[in-house]
């Protein structure tokens, strides 16, 4: 009997794992992986920008290496949405975790798929916007 | 209508590794053994070596998964600074107060020069658009080294906002010649550069220190420092070096927008940077060299991809040779013009041609 249970258990430990891999990050799975690292996105092997997360669900977000925005990032159904500083409308996101980097589903019209290329935990090297000339 | 998937190599970073670390280890040899090693290192820089190899075949340099060997690519770009800066110091010693022959010292000097030129630029240039600041900053010290430190402010704020306009000082206008871009950039980059940072320190209310102040701050001790490795000699010698270097890479921007304008919007604003407004090559060699420098169309088209990942499209302008071969045609202006502005007039007819941007 307790054999049995251990083994039940057992499975579905092992199912909430591997079901992980396919289900999107809940907010505090997103807060765990990403809150203190600077990750670098990819889309077929172009850069696609560089996001700094920092604590209570703050953004810094690079588009080109030299301006960058803040904003700040919240869970939405099994999204994470973003809002930065521009004003513009909240970006949606699904985060997934294939091996050891994150995948990210753009929820909208362009469906785009971006992969973490790299990861520091250092801050990111840019520019606030609207300092420029 | 062919669509067939084009030739990649896995680990391209090595070959970027065989081909810019080489003449490191040759110089290394040169200065220890002198004769042979001192011709091999300078050979192996001269533009004839890589026009011979670009032209005797072709290798794949186009990664199967470039996102995978970013971390990689990072790698080799801080070996090469850390190469540069333990490189120039001991040139300077050596050329100084080496027991060499003169033609020995010269073809050191020459090989070095040359090698800060091509592959400590493309690679600072490189270091400066990462967002990771440790490698901005390794990437700001090679430039400063060159006594070049405002190119790290200039480039990414100055040169990629209005590439291929007249607001650009490295930007060269059709029928300039080298020679005349070569002050007027120098001089135009060092002023916007400051222009745009004094603007963004009053704007922001920044009390740090002025990164110019670093840029000639930084300058100065290292000609204090060539000054105690090699005396009046040696403080010559790394000045002469700096400006073979520095003026490398502005002969490199020189060929690399030459001619090439964008068009002026009716809201009064530029047309967005484009495919067409910069010069490219796919040769295989001196791209490995260069750390993909000649693929420069797609460097402005997303500025934070590393070196591996950029590529060549069919509507990007291509000139007839690599880009050392070009470079070296840069400096007679007279053949330079009877080779290249023909092609201007028709990158510029096929510019005006293309539809009018809809921003």
């Amino acid at each position: 009997m307790l054999k049995s249970a251990f083994i039940s258990a057992a499975l579905l430990a092992f199912s909430a794992t591997s079901l992980a891999a396919s289900e999107p990050l809940s907010g505090a799975q997103f807060d765990a992986y990403a809150t203190g690292k600077t990750l670098t996105f990819a889309e077929d092997g172009r850069v696609y920008g560089a996001e700094q997360y920092l604590p209570n669900n703050r953004v810094r977000w690079a588009y080109n290496a030299d301006t960058c925005m803040e904003g700040i990032w919240y869970e939405k159904e099994d999204n994470i949405c973003f809002v930065y500083e521009d004003g513009g409308t909240p970006q949606c996101w699904s985060f997934y975790l294939e091996g050891e980097r994150l995948k990210a589903v753009f929820n909208g019209e362009s469906g785009t798929e971006l992969y973490e290329a790299t990861q520091t935990d250092g801050p990111l090297a840019c520019m606030a916007p609207g300092l420029g000339v | 209508m062919q669509h067939s998937k084009p030739k990649t190599s896995a680990h391209v970073v090595r070959f970027f590794a065989v081909a810019s670390l080489a003449p490191v280890v040759l110089l290394v040899l040169a200065i220890l053994f002198g004769g042979f090693w001192t011709g091999a290192a300078l050979i192996y820089m001269t533009m004839m070596f890589s026009y011979l190899l670009d032209m005797m075949g072709h290798l794949s340099t186009d990664p199967e998964d470039a996102e995978t060997e970013y971390h990689a690519a990072d790698r080799l770009s801080t070996v090469l600074a850390v190469s540069h800066f333990v490189l120039l110091p001991i040139v300077v010693y050596v050329l100084a107060n080496g027991a060499l022959s003169i033609g020995e010292h010269v073809a050191i000097f020459f090989a070095t020069g040359l090698f800060m030129g091509q592959v400590s630029n493309s690679n600072a240039h490189e270091l400066v658009h990462r967002t990771d600041p440790r490698l901005r900053a390794l990437g700001t010290w090679v430039y400063i080294s060159i006594l070049f430190g405002h190119h790290t402010t200039a480039h990414p704020k100055v040169h990629h906002r209005f590439v291929a306009t007249d607001k650009d000082p490295n930007s060269a206008p059709k029928g300039m010649s080298f020679y005349r871009f070569l002050p007027h950039a120098w001089i135009g980059s060092f002023k916007a550069g400051l222009m745009v940072e004094n603007a963004m320190r009053k704007r922001a209310k920044t009390k740090t220190i002025h990164p110019y102040a670093i840029y000639l701050g930084g300058s100065a001790l290292c000609l204090v420092l060539a000054f105690i490795l090699g005396g009046f000699w040696g403080l010559l010698t790394y000045i002469a070096l700096s400006l073979f270097a520095s003026s490398q890479l502005m002969l490199s921007d020189y060929v690399q927008h030459y001619g090439l304008r964008r068009r002026v919007l009716e809201t009064g604003e530029f047309e967005p940077v484009g495919p067409m407004h910069s010069w490219n090559s796919p040769r295989w060699f001196s791209s490995l060299l260069m750390l993909n420098a000649p693929r420069h169309s797609d460097h402005h088209a997303h500025p934070m991809t590393p070196y591996i990942g950029l590529t060549i499209t069919p509507d990007m302008p291509l000139w007839p040779r690599g880009l050392p071969t070009m470079a070296t045609l840069a400096l007679f202006p007279r053949t330079w013009r009877r080779v290249m502005d023909r092609r201007v007039d028709r990158v510029m007819r096929q510019i005006e041609n293309s539809s009018a941007p809809s921003d």
